[in-house]
């Protein structure tokens, strides 16, 4: 079989492959669909987007309102070291940057031309969305880590201090292998929640997306070896 | 609007047909093709400019669709079966030999990247080169090296199918 029989197939094909829909129909298609892949994907982003800022809001106030004055009610006299609070500003304001970085980012890949467009970038901007959904659960990851570590860093400061003051004794009396002990058993909790976060998200979106990402990717690479 | 969308398509849906024909093995995977394609048509409507063709407007938008489209992980019994038993030739029937050839087609444009599908498509649809690198995004240099390969492509698998 050659070119021109395949051409002729075709043409035999397209005569006979009638599936006409009058405008009725067309209509009802229309209002009958579901939502496309990526506008669930892009309906989650803002949704996520919501989500952390709620999420980071709450540490803000926790760190600056809520546990100052619970420290103070708890234990006259103690209060929260400067160097923790500096850590706390610091992680939060990282947290904030980030998450403002990646809103713009977003709606910067939103204006990116979509299918009508020529196809590579098309292809550029589902991979882009793709991508920030990906790193979104990251920094939802990162934000409850970052706030996790603090709050355990500052709680057990505060805990030592209130049991040595209670007790009467000084810091320099404790055992300080139980101390390392406490910290890295603290420590090694944080990294298996934050590991197990991590690994269990980038499995289920590898599952869900991994073989459309990887299929995007290839015909973007096509297109490139083509220009 | 609506009505002149509908009626505009309704005129030019068999290029949608067309497209997810070439672009699906089975019958729901087509359905979902073709809602997503209308879909697409119908949010990008409004930014059409009168300065191009609708047909090939509607081209660029059914082929980039059909390209980028994400396939739900559906258990189908046979696949390739299925493909072959959707191609039915309602009113009048073509001869064997052309009825195998158009099997043989299918079978060799299912092996193709979703790219040379839609320049074998196009080229299958009498478009010329310009037209064909004017909807792929391409340069018409790269449509005729690339039209030359997905030839010998075409041409290996039939020959080795048959």
């Amino acid at each position: 079989m050659d070119i021109k029989d395949l051409k002729k197939a075709w043409d035999r094909y397209s005569s006979i492959e009638k599936r006409e829909l009058d405008e009725n129909q067309i209509r009802e298609v229309l209002r009958g669909r579901t939502r496309s892949m990526i506008e669930k994907i892009e309906r989650n982003i803002r949704i996520g987007y919501v989500i952390i800022f709620l999420l980071i809001a709450f540490f803000l106030v926790d760190d600056f309102l809520v546990a100052p004055l619970l420290v103070d009610g708890i234990s006259e006299g103690i209060k929260i070291p400067r160097w923790i609070l500096a850590l706390d500003v610091l992680t939060n304001l990282m947290i904030v940057f980030t998450f403002i970085f990646f809103v713009i980012r977003y709606y910067k890949v939103k204006r990116e031309c979509d299918v009508t467009c020529k196809l590579s970038q098309t292809l550029t901007k589902i991979i882009h969305t793709l991508n920030i959904y990906r790193r979104m659960f990251y920094l939802a990851i990162m934000v409850l880590v970052v706030s996790t570590a603090t709050g355990f860093i500052a709680g057990m400061y505060q805990g030592v201090i209130y049991n040595t003051q209670k007790s009467g004794i000084s810091i320099s009396e404790i055992n300080t292998g139980n101390l390392i002990l406490t910290f890295l058993m603290g420590l090694v909790g944080l990294l298996i929640l934050t590991g197990g976060l991590f690994f269990l998200f980038r499995w289920g979106f590898r599952r869900l997306y991994g073989n459309y990402l990887t299929k995007l990717k290839s015909t973007l690479q096509e297109l490139n070896e083509i220009e | 609007m609506e009505k002149e969308f509908l009626k505009i398509v309704q005129k030019n849906q068999g290029i949608i047909h067309k497209v997810c024909s070439f672009y699906c093995d089975s019958e729901d995977d087509r359905k979902d093709l073709f809602q997503e394609i209308l879909a697409q048509l119908w949010k990008s409507f409004p930014s059409f400019r009168q300065e191009a063709k609708f047909s090939t407007w509607m081209y660029r938008v059914a082929l980039n669709t059909a390209i980028t489209s994400f396939k739900k992980n559906r258990r189908r019994p046979d696949q390739k079966n299925l493909m072959h038993a959707n191609l039915q030739f309602p009113d009048e029937a073509p001869d064997q030999e052309t009825e195998e050839n158009i099997k043989l087609l299918h079978k060799a444009i299912s092996k193709l990247t979703g790219i040379e599908k839609s320049i074998i498509l196009l080229f299958l649809e009498n478009k010329s080169y310009e037209t064909i690198a004017e909807i792929t995004g391409i340069t018409q240099n790269y449509v005729r090296v690339k039209m030359n390969r997905i030839k010998k492509k075409l041409r290996m698998y039939m020959n080795i199918d048959k």
